[in-house]
């Protein structure tokens, strides 16, 4: 990938920075080749790589390097897109919003510095993968789970600052965190909570400190370089019972999330449930060539006819409860005495005992796996994904509309639907793939303007997205329009007050800098 | 029309639960078989995603890259360096030159 500049700096001006960041980290570090830009832009890009374009990556070992980077940054006026592990696949992967940004991969910065099992939680540095992480916890036989989403491959830290989430108890990652280390836009280094105690032994216990609490100030923020986190972690279940069915239509989304989210609500629940569409399984184990000859999606009537083999039905339901034995069986029977209520589909139950595998297919047994991501190779060529994932309040009358709406715009625009809901007591986060082929020009085109059109479709029906792809975060910020987008207005002024020369992350999330605030939508 | 190789992906997957304690390179003195367990195995072992996506593009018994002995070191550094399909590319932090050359060593081992 050719070299492109930061909007504003000159060839020598950039290759001083370069040299100035050499001196820290060593020339090994500074990764600026041709073949290296390349590793840092998105392996799922919609479209050309170079339209977000990294100039150039520099990976620091330690907070000290990273204080230095950031401040060599200010004195060169170089834009910075720091990264965990990169590895935010159907996101952007490292690449930077702005391009011609520096990527700064903290993947060097994998130590694990602490896991206390009595209180339940492990201090870990961005680098840190749930593999890594697994590793440790095996190897030192400690009883803890750790909550894994889709790609273990991808950062702890990293997952948990994008408000990713799993599917344990622990599922939302982002409420795991208690207590940050962050680089400030000047170089500064804060620690939040307890932390900002000299010698604090409560940092990793107690979320809040003494005053405003600035953890949330951090989280898909371009604030600060976050370099090691306190992440709260579940003790390892005695067992675990999972309650599964296939229910056939559809429709069945609007009580399958109200029943579940009452169940949660009243604690008989204690996950967030995954419930994607049929078409999930099928997109794994399949390409659309062994169901489809023609051009377009796979017909409406041969995907029925595949799930009645397979004995699919529309929506995968899999409840997973956890710990004593006595009290898993009593919430299944409530949890089945709910569902009778609509079904007379029985549950299928899978007993788990602590000692017995956990398999990789299953992460709600919380073990790393990489599986999901075989969904980009649905389409066929240089495969990728986009996730579109508004969140909505958990009842019918929000759900069914919305997943009938998307439904039909994904058939309009040439793609299978799929979607899925994660009950989270009052919230049902719609996250929706969009798989297409790179090397599909016109493929390519039709999802993004599928997910421009399901972006609009769920503002107008009063619903905003929790997370995503570079290409689309303005478009997203867009929606957040109270006021006059009032939210960003704020967001932009404590980003000129944090870092006025606009140098951390220029574009995270829709807001800008006012260095370069023109490249909005840019 | 092929038929989907179901039984691959859903047969009940042990492999990789202890995958990841047993392979810390540094413990095995960093040698490529190590290093591929550490930096590769997570979806190049039996029943992991890359397993997967070559048994169904060319059949089980290639699936494996640690059982091939049809691989080209070049070959493999391109794929690692620029990625393949649905693969995403690795940089130098992910796997360093130096790693990569003793991994491409271990791969190529039986040609």
């Amino acid at each position: 990938m050719k070299l492109q500049l930061p909007p504003g700096i000159s060839a020598p001006a950039f290759e001083r920075a370069m040299a100035a960041f050499r001196r820290v980290v060593g020339d090994e570090w500074v990764l600026d080749s041709d073949a290296d830009r390349h590793t840092y832009s998105d392996p799922y890009a919609p479209g050309p790589e170079d339209e977000w374009a990294p100039a150039a990556a520099v990976a620091p070992a330690s907070t000290e390097e990273v204080q230095a980077i950031v401040r060599l940054a200010n004195e060169h006026r170089i834009p910075l897109w720091p990264v965990s592990r990169g590895k935010n696949l159907g996101y952007g992967g490292a690449a930077p919003r702005l391009p011609g940004s520096v990527v700064v991969d903290l993947g060097r910065m994998n130590r694990i510095l602490e896991v206390d099992e009595q209180l339940g939680y492990c201090v870990i540095e961005p680098g840190v993968s749930f593999y890594d992480l697994q590793a440790y916890l095996d190897d030192n036989k400690i009883k803890l789970w750790q909550s894994v989403p889709g790609n273990g491959w991808g950062s702890v830290v990293g997952n948990a600052l994008d408000r990713g989430f799993g599917y344990t108890p622990y599922g939302d990652h982002t409420a795991n965190i208690c207590g940050m280390e962050v680089v400030l836009p000047d170089g500064d280094l804060i620690r939040t909570g307890m932390g900002a105690i000299e010698g604090s032994r409560s940092w990793h216990v107690h979320k809040y400190g003494y005053g405003p609490a600035w953890d949330q100030l951090f989280v898909q923020s371009s604030y600060g370089i976050v370099t090691r986190v306190g992440m709260w972690m579940m003790p390892a279940p005695e067992s675990s019972l999972l309650l599964a069915m296939n229910p056939p239509k559809g429709e069945d989304i609007g009580w399958l999330v109200e029943t579940i989210s009452q169940l949660r609500l009243r604690g008989v629940i204690d996950q967030s449930p995954f419930l994607p569409c049929s078409f999930g399984k099928l997109s794994l184990i399949a390409q659309r060539a062994d169901l489809h000859d023609g051009p377009g999606p796979v017909p409406e009537e041969k995907l029925a006819e595949f799930y009645e083999k397979e004995k699919l039905g529309f929506w995968i339901v899999g409840l997973r409860l956890y710990g004593d034995e006595s009290v898993t069986r009593a919430r299944a029977e409530l949890i089945k005495k709910a569902f009778a209520r609509h079904t007379d589909m029985p549950f299928h139950e899978i007993p788990w005992t602590a000692g017995d595998p956990r398999p990789i297919y299953d992460p709600s047994l919380a073990v790393p796996t990489a599986m999901p991501l075989q969904m980009s190779n649905w389409a066929g060529g240089r495969g990728g994904h986009l996730s579109f994932s508004p969140v909505l309040p958990a009842t019918s009358k929000d759900v069914l509309p919305q997943f009938h709406r998307s439904r039909e715009r994904y058939r309009e625009f040439g793609f299978e639907y799929y979607g899925s809901f994660t009950v989270s007591g009052r919230t049902a986060t719609n996250i929706n793939m969009i798989m297409y082929n790179r090397d599909d020009a016109d493929e390519v085109r039709r999802a993004r303007a599928l997910f421009d059109v399901l972006t609009e479709d769920a503002h107008k029906a009063g619903y905003g997205e929790y997370r995503a792809h570079l290409g689309w975060m303005d478009k997203v910020a867009d929606t957040f329009d109270f006021n006059n987008h009032a939210l960003r207005r704020l967001g932009e002024k404590v980003k000129d007050a944090l870092d006025p020369n606009g140098i951390l992350a220029p574009g995270k999330q829709g807001i800008w800098p006012s260095t370069y605030r023109s490249h909005r939508h840019g | 029309m092929a038929e989907p190789r179901y039984a691959l992906v859903f047969s009940v997957a042990l492999a990789l639960s202890g995958l990841a304690a047993a392979a810390d390179p540094a413990a095995s003195g960093g040698n490529g078989e190590a290093l591929f367990a550490a930096r590769c195995g997570a979806c190049h072992f039996e029943e992991g995603m890359g397993s997967n996506v070559l048994a169904k593009r060319l059949g089980p018994e290639r699936a494996l890259l640690a059982q091939r002995d049809d691989l080209n070191a070049e070959y493999v550094r391109l794929v690692v360096r620029r990625g393949m399909g649905m693969m995403p590319f690795l940089t130098r932090v992910d796997v360093p030159d130096a790693e990569l050359e003793a991994i491409t060593g271990w791969l190529t081992r039986q040609r």
